[in-house]
């Protein structure tokens, strides 16, 4: 095996203690400081919600973290739901592209009958085996169903890509949330920030009386609380826009690219939708003279469109 | 009428078609539909929107929309190519394309139109017949724009307004709930391959979207600015609300309706609901 695609001890080691470097080495990629204080979030957090503006490469860091835990820890089985089974198939895009842009990924990447990296793309799931015999598994919600398929799932870690978007809190607290009860290897303690189970939420901001925004208080009081008992918190909250890019040097690029969104956003949106979408805000209400809170508690999920005659 | 009837109102935002025709850029004629049952909650129960079309073609889908709802009130914007729509409307023969249909003329409350089709329509103007009956004289239009505006927002407040829940393809198609100009794009180029339920369901998300875009007109202050000596305001939206304002104009009807039910009340008792106060 050359030299370039093996993976150490001491590389694992180190990588564990450093993700950051981790990623820099395996997946020869640079992570603007917001990103990296975002991963090692991710990393070192049991709990873990990223509320930022768009294109601050919330999924992107998503899909590393779970790829780092992926070959740097043992019997790990991580589990992806998105809002929709669709935009969990695109987060898992990441992976099959890693498997073939970074050498040291594939080298631990199990192979399947025909010698190919065991990466599949079933209507159920899609799958990532590692040599080490650790699993990712994307599933679609099926919110639709009370999340039912997840049911008989288990993992070490779940990721809840844009869960402040779901359309089922229910399903989410009472099920998804619950599939995170795999015990993890017993070389590591549970209680562990690194090698425990984790739980991991990334999604643009809601208004504050939506659902979602009761986790985010659960956070801040834990946090608050650790904190007042002079304890590490096990919770973290995060929020990053595109005011903290780097404006200059390597990722310059990235960053006049953004700005040509963000223009257009902040123009076609009302105020409300940019400090949501644009800065990662929790906000109390639209801006705007209709509340949004009003207007969404009209909606009721009975009423149907009638488009045929009346008196028929 | 008795109070348990199902009554219909529309609500209309036209917008000039003719030169625009076929593109995407300028404004839409947006129709929105309330469902009022017993005088009490008032059900979204369908949105149409398109862009571009000419006067013509407009009242055809009206009375399209009116064959299958039987509207009680239709109140509709007021400019020129508003009064186009009316002489149209006031025709016995109508068009939706190729085909031609023959109806009953609608027309407004003005004694001068009455007798010749069915007296239903309301032109949003403090000139119009019916509004002057119903909120008497009022010193500017914007007074009126005004209080539609506050009506509606009321009645959000109030809980008397019932909207559908959010149509459950925007995922697979890729738009946010909050994402006007992409709702409208994606209606745009894929809109016609829908059912007539998922189209018309899509429609009132676009409303919904645009009224949260709707605000009162600010002054560098971040204050909302004052027309004028009557405390009113100027409303804007950064984005279309062509939608948003159908939908103003509906429950505007709506109320217009339950005022006119009101037949116990002396005029003199009515509520002073067309103050000058500012809201």
């Amino acid at each position: 095996m050359a030299i370039d695609i093996k993976l150490t001890t001491m590389m694992v080691e180190d990588f564990i203690q450093d993700p950051v470097l981790a990623v820099k080495v395996i997946f020869d990629i640079d992570l603007m400081p917001h990103q990296e204080l975002r991963l090692m979030g991710m990393w070192r957090f049991r709990r873990f919600i990223d509320s930022s503006g768009f294109g601050t490469g919330k999924t992107t860091t998503l899909a590393l973290c779970a790829a780092l835990r992926h070959i740097l820890l043992e019997e790990r089985s991580q589990l992806i739901i998105s809002r929709t089974f669709e935009q969990g198939k695109t987060l898992y895009e990441y992976f099959d592209k890693w498997i073939s842009t970074s050498p040291i990924f594939r080298s631990q990447i199990a192979l399947n009958k025909q010698n190919q990296p065991s990466s599949s793309h079933g209507q159920g799931a899609h799958i990532l085996r590692a040599k080490n015999g650790n699993i990712i598994r994307v599933i679609p919600p099926n919110f639709n169903q009370d999340a039912d398929r997840a049911k008989s799932e288990d993992a070490t870690d779940g990721y809840f890509d844009e869960w402040t978007a779901y359309p089922d809190y229910k399903a989410l607290y009472k099920t998804l949330i619950g599939r995170v009860r795999r015990p993890v290897s017993k070389h590591y303690q549970t209680s562990s920030p690194i090698f425990g189970p984790h739980w991991c939420f990334t999604g643009t901001p809601q208004f504050k009386w939506h659902e979602s925004y009761e986790m985010v208080e659960r956070f801040s009081y834990n946090i608050s609380k650790a904190h007042a008992e002079k304890k590490r918190p096990q919770h973290e909250l995060q929020s990053w826009n595109w005011t903290h890019y780097q404006k200059t040097g390597r990722f310059q690029r990235f960053y006049e690219t953004l700005m040509a969104t963000v223009e257009e956003m902040e123009e076609a949106n009302a105020p409300s939708v940019v400090e949501q979408e644009i800065l990662g805000h929790w906000i109390d209400d639209s801006f705007g003279w209709y509340s949004a809170k009003e207007i969404e508690g009209s909606r009721d999920g009975g009423l149907k469109i009638q488009t045929q005659s009346v008196a028929a | 009428m008795s109070n348990n009837e199902d009554v219909y109102i529309l609500g209309i935002d036209v917008a000039r078609g003719g030169e625009r025709r076929d593109s995407t850029n300028g404004d839409d004629s947006a129709m929105t539909t309330f469902h009022l049952k017993g005088l009490s909650k008032c059900r979204m129960v369908n949105a149409y929107r398109v862009n571009g079309a000419e006067a013509r073609q407009i009242s055809g889908k009206i009375h399209d929309l009116d064959k299958k709802f039987n509207y009680s009130l239709i109140v509709c914007d007021h400019d020129a190519f508003a009064l186009a729509i009316k002489d149209e409307l006031a025709r016995t023969t109508q068009h939706i394309g190729d085909r031609t249909f023959d109806v009953t003329p609608i027309t407004t409350f003005e004694p001068s139109d009455m007798g010749i089709g069915n007296s239903k329509l309301v032109l949003f103007s403090r000139g119009d017949f019916l509004i002057k009956q119903i909120c008497g004289r009022l010193s500017s239009e914007s007074m009126l724009t005004n209080k539609a505006h506050q009506l509606l927002r009321a009645a959000f407040q109030q809980g008397e307004i019932t909207l559908p829940p959010p149509w459950p393809r925007w995922d697979e198609a890729g738009v946010s709930k909050f994402d006007v100009r992409g709702m409208r794009r994606w209606l745009m180029e894929k809109g016609d391959n829908l059912n007539e339920t998922d189209r018309a369901w899509a429609e009132c998300d676009v409303v919904i979207a645009q009224l949260l875009q709707v605000d009162r007109v600010k002054g560098p202050d971040g204050l909302p600015k004052i027309l004028g000596t009557g405390g009113m305001f100027q409303f804007n939206s950064k984005e279309k609300k062509d939608s948003a304002y159908s939908c103003v104009y509906s429950y505007f009807g709506c109320w217009l309706w339950k005022q006119l039910q009101d037949s116990d009340m002396r005029s003199e008792d009515r509520p002073s609901v067309f103050s000058a106060e500012p809201i």
